[in-house]
């Protein structure tokens, strides 16, 4: 398939975030033009195949649709492995979903990291945007400010229900997983030395001093 | 301990759809602490028995499909991917409905050990589809496409699915070895001082420490209710609606299990039954060990120590030989019917009248269904059965063993007797036997899969689309789909309603049955396998149709 000149990338992409927010109703309207309302917990991981045209070159999302319950935290870790990028989701109706997206992204930069030592494209997913945005409209001016401060590519208010802004957020989240590739091969050669010895360096001399 | 885990919601569900919200309650509460399920270990923060049973899973393909691990390997489709709500939720939402219904059936009688087996049966039978699918596809497979249709009836199915539960026993991979849930050790201590009578009651049935362990505060009422049902569950009863824990201990408490005890090891010579009953129970007892030696029995004994000193190691902690060998043989001749005939046992076991009474209108209800659903399907069907199995052995054996099992456990009790002759001749009217039969073998799987497939996946317009295939190949009757579909428990009702039973069976079914049937079973069981019978003629039609359109 690669042989083609007609290149295929695959990303898989971690959809993230409290439980309830609307991570599988995204992936379901993103990957199956649809929705249902009725809920239905994610039990474990999940995860959807979306194939996108992108300049004349396909691209393969793997949405990994990951339970939001805290109990699943531990299990569910072990698929953030490889991922290229993120949404964070919360529930515009539920302020609760929304103080939670700095510990989702914390988690994630804490378990996660491209080979280049930088955190992943992370894009925040305000959704359930046609249940009414108070919680939005009173941090709107900080929501920018928000994602700077914590590392989010960008933001969109969504609704998974309505289709709003959905294709947009995922096209935001590729072209920037793309560009990290690109930045990614670029310094692959020294990448091999600098890392490791940061990392060496970090970590004997602290364990070392709190072991004593 | 345990608290509100995702997940656990559809469970109820499921048990809501046949139990009054009490019942359902003590259901859920049995199924997550008795020994035999034990299914708080799936939920407790961690996931420790979900863990250890996809390490398992990981061993049996391993062992028994390695190609087809070497492919799932190679595609990244990990365990903890596609078997996580195998095993949470054995099977709900991974199944088409009907063989859902069936694989509860088969759980709540066998307990987890059925998990692994039908993860591998899953597996096994799809094995040559699986090794051609990538990542994606093998994900859809699984998980959307077997739930619409398991491509094979559901009869043929559970067939397998007993096949591999004989198949793991016998190379001990049936469970992992490892004492279930966490907290044994804490239960085991306060259980021995308790009272002699409480302590031997959990002895046998295992269950006791898992229930104190998890519930310190009701201990009393746990542990007899627990014990109580295990004795159910042994007797191929589902444990589950145990609604009183009160009435349940005072039944319990005098100490029927001891006289179950003794009687394990000679029982395997009387009949084939009692042995995998009392197989069932040492094995069930790994998880506990400290209790079983305690009591010093001598099948549970030896292999409880090990299991405890050593838990990872699986395979030869703890297996009862003699016991072992002989359940094997015994089971397979069991297994033809293992899943219906639960229900009609449980009645028998019951010693409380009342809460026969209670109990019973919903497991009728539940049974009705399945009766209903395979009813009016089997004749179409019928031929498949007969293909699958040697049709006359399995039948006339399995209901013959299950009533064997049924009367061992409760001549041994001694406050047993009253309600066993109580329920089973006021109890099991010849209706509800007939039904139970009748469900098994009819594959009804095919009219209720789509109803119930539909329902439960709006979104998924493949599905009805599917589902109208089958139904065209496999004939079943229109009526079947929207009665599944408006309302489960309305549904339910109606198939519930004893008239409907008897009347379409016993005219056209009850002659040819005769035959197949031995004499000897009983008045009861005999017509319900009549229509079976019948039944498995029509359904051969039914089965070579989906398998050839795989």
């Amino acid at each position: 398939m690669q042989n083609n000149h007609h290149k295929e990338h695959l990303y898989k992409i971690l959809v993230i975030g409290d439980l309830g927010v609307g991570k599988t109703s995204i992936i379901k309207r993103y990957v199956h033009h649809n929705f249902s309302p009725n809920y239905r917990a994610t039990i474990g991981v999940d995860f959807a195949l979306k194939v996108l045209n992108w300049d004349q070159e396909t691209v393969r999302l793997q949405l990994w649709d990951i339970a939001g319950q805290e109990r699943f935290g531990n299990m569910t870790r072990v698929y953030y492995r490889e991922a290229m990028g993120a949404f964070i989701v919360f529930d515009v109706t539920r302020p609760a979903s929304f103080e939670a997206v700095t510990k989702w992204k914390e988690d994630l930069d804490s378990k996660l990291t491209l080979a280049n030592g930088k955190h992943v494209a992370t894009v925040l997913l305000a959704n359930k945007c046609d249940q009414g945005r108070d919680v939005l409209t009173n941090n709107g001016i900080k929501m920018e400010q928000f994602c700077q401060e914590n590392g989010f590519v960008g933001w969109y208010e969504t609704s998974a229900k309505e289709n709003i802004n959905i294709d947009e957020a995922a096209n935001c989240l590729v072209k920037h997983i793309i560009a990290s590739e690109k930045d990614m091969l670029q310094s692959e050669v020294p990448d091999t030395i600098t890392p490791q010895l940061e990392k060496d360096k970090g970590g004997t001399c602290s364990s070392c001093f709190r072991a004593q | 301990e345990v608290s509100y885990c995702q997940g656990m919601s559809q469970i109820a569900a499921i048990l809501l759809m046949y139990l009054n919200e009490e019942d359902a309650f003590w259901a859920l509460s049995q199924l997550l602490t008795n020994a035999k399920h034990a299914m708080h270990g799936f939920f407790i923060p961690g996931f420790p028995k979900l863990h250890r049973f996809q390490a398992h899973h990981e061993l049996i393909l391993s062992k028994m499909l390695p190609k087809l691990k070497k492919h799932l390997d190679k595609e990244q489709m990990t365990t903890g991917i596609y078997t996580t709500k195998w095993f949470l939720q054995c099977f709900i939402d991974r199944t088409p409905f009907t063989l859902t219904l069936r694989l509860w059936d088969i759980y709540i009688l066998e307990g987890e050990k059925m998990l692994t087996a039908m993860a591998y049966t899953t597996l096994k039978l799809h094995k040559k589809r699986l090794q051609k699918l990538q990542l994606e596809d093998l994900r859809e497979f699984l998980q959307e496409q077997l739930a619409v249709s398991f491509f094979l009836p559901d009869d043929a199915v559970i067939e397998q699915l007993q096949a591999a539960m004989s198949e793991l026993r016998t190379k001990s991979d049936e469970l992992p070895k490892i004492p279930l849930g966490q907290e044994r050790p804490v239960t085991l201590l306060p259980l021995q001082p308790d009272s002699p009578l409480e302590v031997k009651i959990n002895l046998q049935p295992h269950s006791q420490p898992n229930t104190e362990t998890q519930q310190t505060d009701g201990v009393t009422l746990h542990q007899t209710s627990s014990p109580a049902e295990l004795q159910d569950s042994r007797a191929n009863t589902p444990s589950l609606p145990s609604p009183d824990p009160v009435v349940v201990h005072t039944q319990r408490t005098p100490s029927p299990i001891r006289p179950y005890r003794a009687p394990p090891l000679p029982p395997k010579a009387d009949k084939p039954c009692a042995g995998v009953g009392l197989v069932r129970d040492v094995k069930e007892p790994l998880p506990e060990c400290s209790q079983a030696e305690d009591r010093g029995e001598p099948v549970s004994q030896p292999a409880d120590p090990e299991a405890k000193e050593e838990p990872v190691d699986w395979p030869p902690p703890y297996e009862p030989p003699a016991l072992d060998i002989l359940a094997m043989q015994t089971e397979e001749d069991m297994m033809d019917l293992p899943d219906l005939p639960p229900p009609p046992l449980f009645y028998p076991e019951q010693n409380d009248p009342t809460d026969l009474d209670r109990v019973s209108p919903c497991l009728r209800a539940g049974t009705g269904q399945d009766t209903r659903r395979r009813s009016p399907s089997p004749r179409s069907a019928s031929p498949l059965v007969t293909k699958m199995k040697p049709s006359p052995k399995p039948p006339p054996k399995s209901p013959a063993s299950l009533y064997v099992t049924h009367k061992k456990p409760l001549p041994s009790k001694p406050s047993s007797p009253h309600a066993f002759s109580s329920t089973s001749s006021p109890r099991l009217p010849p209706p509800k036997p007939t039904k139970f039969p009748v469900s098994l073998y009819v594959p009804a799987s095919v009219g209720d899969r789509r109803p119930s497939n539909t329902s439960q996946y709006d979104n998924l317009s493949e599905v009805d689309e599917d589902d109208r295939y089958l139904e065209r190949l496999l004939g079943s009757t229109p009526e079947e789909v929207p009665s599944m579909h408006g309302n489960p428990l309305h549904a339910i009702n109606r198939d519930y309603d004893p008239a409907l039973y008897p009347l379409p069976p016993p005219p056209v079914l009850i002659p040819p049955s005769p035959s197949p049937v031995p004499p000897s079973l009983c008045a009861l069981p005999s017509l319900p396998q009549e229509p079976e019978y019948e039944g498995e003629d029509s359904w051969g039609g039914g089965l070579h149709h989906p398998p050839s359109t795989t």
